[in-house]
């Protein structure tokens, strides 16, 4: 597992040089092998979710009996008595109950120790940053990660990156930003006087021929996606979700990703606050443990209603930073460093713990703050390549100055 | 277009620079100064910047009396009558809910109103923001309620957040009236000691939860990043802990539910009838911050060194180029170049941080009379110049601005619906730093789907009755004698949107488009054609300009 599959990374080439003849006909034997796994010929897609205001992944994974986190956080500290247990010395939160299906299934896999190079504990330079994933030079990247490795592949669908919430930086900007979509339920065309989608769209074209603004450009492209989403809006699924704002968002992805539309990339946000200075409540009760439920029912419904093509997917948590190891006076937690990183799906080789186990006692920490051993883009640049397709020169431009060094995480 | 030399000439020598600085050779800015500079026809340039949405008689009003005359005396907003708005806002006592300022009253409110299907805490904030709404719609004092915006944004609190058992919402109306609305047009240093003692920011970041033993720093931390020096002034993380230490006493003047009086503590030094310092939770000792330094060994020492900080934050360089940055950002375009920032700046430094100087000197600039077309509207500046422009007032229950929001059977349409669709809701940025104020983060897909949305509510052309342009104000909206014929009514509502005209190609796409749709204009779908007119003129590219 440590060096790429090339028949992996470049099937994307063979897909579209042959399409028209029939692939498998003209693909090399090895070639074919590489991909009679899959359960279909779809494109594999990258649904990151960010997880803002500083996830605290020491209340969600957590090496059990831990001497060291019980002592700072008295308050905080989930006993061993109401954790479920991983088997290998880990336990989660019990609000993550949901996961341990995915979890048995070696369908999540867990990045501890895992987070952003610098350690500024500010959520505006720390969320920034992750967006767009450039560090160590004076000019940062102005454009998301996702908006970069979309530009990476071939272009072909408007819909190839899709932002369901509209606040996301990692999708944007770049030349081949994501098509933010909000709310599918809203994705609609004006209703006015008479005028018909058809000719609202030949309007805007007209306008943007006439006059060539960024404005002009993105309500062309708009109306374009709007009519190619219809059939994802009015999709309807049995899969009953959770009625939480981030289930409906996961439910919008589900049916892009289920509609065919050529989607590849989905970007939300966790609709939650995970900054929970104070507030936080306790194992059984309060803020936390609401988030937690919050994300792990949403991703269980997420996953029945995908069936077949949770194995088309790969889904990545980002968080700006972790919080300190001690709690703090007002029994919450404040902003530390590293996080753990949940990484899901079909193609995930999961069961496991992955990345260097950070030490919590106070000595190993770093100004109170578990250390990161593990920078995210090295799991990110994993699925970029052995997942979405791309080739290492390619993450090397979606990640500059940075080399990603595969975990195994994707089988 | 010149610039004619003056006491201060613009392109000239010391203004640009601290250090070469001299009061006498460089008095600060007056209008006076490049009186004659601003042609007439940069009336329109500055409606467009400065108010929520040109209208007829605002146009007329400022070609009258001329553009600078007319900033000047926006920014003496009490010298303006504002009968009409004020009539409205006393018109349904829910406006009154959004401007209460005793905290002890918003909850004795609040009890008597709650109601089991609305958060109470929901209905103050409503109001609040129906309040906004009303005023930046109606208000004659518009430069002043930009500014409002302006510093709702600088110094973001999002009082929807539940904090303190719902007192954040009780105490971010006062905050809004005595903090936000007090210091608008004030000085910055004055603006932003209130800020520090006032018991919204003291809750919102987390102050009421500092403690002796752990200094809470969320607000000394967003105090150096966001409000006033920024990274560019160099602090450290122990710049942030000093900072820390000196506000871990403060406190509001209530805490709990039921609300228990701090003024009954004898532990609790009053600094204020808002401001409390926690004397068993307070530092003393020496602090000491970029540079400055206090020592206090009591809580009036304490006092006097953070009103020593605030002072120092507000004359350093740093938080200058901070205002002046996002002023220029605001009202001048996404980039500002760096000679209209280091002029902000010097205006800022000139006259101790007072915020008109620094408006006056940005509203004569030529990077902002060069900058016509160059700014984007943002949805809130979108839909009420829409409006503002067709004369839309917040009669009852028109945009569902007045009353409870559980009292109304569809609030999408209503106003704060719009809003909350295109993500812009007057104090509901979920973060310290404020919606964002460039257009690549507005000019999104999800984004021109509310507004189309938007616009097709406002316009009458949604199945709500309640909100929009009726038919019978169509008919009144064009001029008398205005013909049954698509050009007429394209080039009537493109004057009444626009005050200007539009090039012929783009008027040419209009009329075909009409013209697809509605071939024959007759008196029975006359209405009907003016609302799609307007759409499509409110779907330009050139509507979204500034």
């Amino acid at each position: 597992m440590t060096t790429f599959d090339a028949t992996t990374v470049t099937r994307r080439g063979f897909l579209a040089g042959s399409a028209a003849v029939g692939a498998l006909l003209v693909l090399p034997s090895g070639v074919r092998a590489a991909f009679s796994a899959e359960a279909s010929a779809e494109d594999t897609i990258v649904l990151n979710i960010c997880m803002r205001g500083g996830f605290d992944s020491l209340a969600a994974v957590f090496p059990l009996s831990s001497a060291d986190l019980a002592a700072a956080r008295p308050s905080l500290y989930v006993p061993d008595s109401v954790a479920l247990p991983l088997g290998n010395g880990w336990g989660l939160h019990p609000a993550l109950a949901p996961l341990t299906a995915f979890w048995t299934a070696r369908e999540l896999a867990l990045v501890v120790g895992a987070g952003s190079p610098t350690h500024s504990r500010s959520h505006f330079d720390e969320t920034s940053l992750m967006a767009r994933a450039s560090y160590g030079s004076t000019t940062l990247a102005r454009s998301g990660w996702i908006a970069r490795a979309n530009e990476e592949l071939e272009a072909a669908s408007a819909l190839q990156s899709v932002s369901v919430s509209s606040s996301t930086l990692t999708s944007r900007n770049g030349t081949r930003p994501a098509l933010a979509v909000g709310k599918l339920s809203n994705t609609k065309f004006p209703t006015v006087s008479g005028l018909s989608n058809a000719t609202f769209e030949d309007f805007l074209r007209r306008v943007g021929t006439s006059s060539t603004t960024s404005w002009s450009n993105r309500a062309t492209a708009t109306a374009d996606a709007v009519r190619q989403l219809e059939a994802a809006r009015l999709r309807e699924t049995a899969v009953q979700y959770p009625a939480t704002e981030f289930a409906t968002r996961l439910k919008d992805a589900a049916a892009l990703v289920k509609s065919n539309l050529g989607v590849r990339f989905i970007d939300l946000d966790f609709a939650g606050d995970f900054d929970l200075h104070i507030g936080y409540g306790t194992v059984d009760n309060g803020a936390m443990r609401t988030l937690l439920s919050d994300l792990a029912t949403g991703l269980a419904a997420f996953r029945a209603d995908l069936a077949d093509r949770w194995n088309n997917i790969v889904v990545t948590t980002v968080t700006e930073f972790g919080r300190r190891v001690s709690e703090n006076a007002s029994n919450g937690s404040d902003h530390g460093w590293a996080s753990t990183m949940f990484v899901l799906g079909g193609r995930v080789n999961g069961g496991r713990v992955l990345g260097e186990t950070p030490g919590l006692h106070a000595t190993q920490l770093v100004d109170g703050d578990v250390r990161v051993t593990t920078d995210y883009r090295h799991v990110l640049g994993e699925v970029l390549t052995r997942a979405a397709g791309l080739s290492a020169e390619a993450v090397g431009r979606v990640f500059p100055r940075f080399s990603p060094q595969p975990l195994g995480i994707i089988r | 277009m010149g610039y004619a030399g003056g006491p201060c000439e613009y392109s000239g020598f010391s203004c640009r620079t601290l250090s070469s600085f001299s009061a006498s050779r460089c008095r600060p800015f007056t209008f006076a100064t490049y009186v004659d500079v601003v042609a007439v026809d940069q009336a329109l340039h500055l409606v467009r910047r400065f108010t929520y949405g040109a209208t007829a008689e605002l146009v007329a009003e400022v070609r009258s009396i001329g553009a600078l005359a007319w900033f000047e005396r926006q920014l003496e907003p009490l010298s303006i009558a504002d009968a009409e708005c004020d009539a409205i806002l006393a018109s349904h006592p829910s406006f009154g809910w959004g401007q209460i300022r005793d905290v002890r009253e918003v909850i004795r409110v609040r009890e008597a109103l709650a109601s089991p299907t609305l958060p109470p805490e929901s209905m103050f904030q409503y109001a609040k923001r129906n309040v906004n709404y009303v005023r930046r719609m109606t208000s004659k004092r518009q430069v002043f309620e930009l500014m409002v915006e302006f510093w709702s944004d600088h110094f973001n609190i999002n009082d929807s957040a539940s904090k303190g058992g719902g007192l954040l919402n009780a105490f971010g109306l006062d905050w809004e009236l005595s903090v936000i609305r007090a210091g608008a047009l004030a000085s910055f240093g004055a603006l932003l000691k209130s800020v520090v003692y006032h018991p919204a920011m003291i809750l919102w970041l987390d102050g009421e939860y500092s403690k002796k033993s752990e200094p809470n720093e969320n607000f000394a931390r967003e105090l150096l990043e966001l409000y006033t020096v920024t990274p560019a002034g160099g602090y450290t993380q122990l710049d942030i802990e000093q900072a820390a230490r000196l506000f871990s006493g403060l406190r509001g003047p209530v805490t709990g539910r039921p609300l228990v009086e701090r003024s009954t503590f004898p532990t609790m030094y009053r600094v204020s009838d808002q401001t409390f310092i926690d004397t068993r939770q307070q530092h003393f000792g020496t602090f000491r911050v970029m540079g400055w330094t206090a020592t206090a060994a009591q809580p009036a020492d304490v006092v006097k060194a953070i009103d020593s900080l605030v002072a120092y934050l507000s004359s350093h360089p740093s938080t200058a180029r901070t205002v002046a940055t996002k002023l220029a950002r605001r009202f001048v375009g996404d980039s500002p170049g760096a000679a209209l920032i280091s002029d902000l700046a010097n205006d800022y430094a000139l006259s101790g941080g007072d915020i008109r100087q620094v408006l006056r000197r940005l509203a004569a600039h030529p990077e902002f009379l060069g900058s016509v077309g160059r700014k984007t509207k943002r949805p809130t500046e979108d839909v009420l110049s829409v409006t503002r422009a067709l004369n839309l007032k917040p009669e009852p229950q028109r945009f569902g601005l007045i009353g409870r929001a559980d009292n109304l059977a569809n609030v999408n349409w209503g106003f704060d619906g719009l809003h909350s669709r295109l993500g812009h809701q007057h104090s509901r940025w979920p973060l310290p730093d404020g919606y964002p104020d460039t257009e690549d983060y507005w000019n999104d897909s999800a984004s021109h789907v509310a507004r189309w949305f938007a616009h097709q509510v406002l316009l009458g052309s949604s199945a709500s009755t309640q909100a929009g342009v009726s038919n019978a104000e169509w008919s009144k909206l064009l001029p008398v004698g205005t013909k049954f014929a698509v050009a007429d009514i394209v080039d009537a509502l493109t004057a009444l949107l626009y005050h200007d005209t539009l090039s012929a190609q783009t008027r040419q796409i209009i009329i075909d488009t009409v013209v697809r749709s509605q071939p024959v204009v007759t008196t029975a779908n006359r209405d009907a054609v003016c609302r799609l007119v307007a759409f499509l003129l409110v779907s330009l590219p050139e509507w979204v300009q500034r």
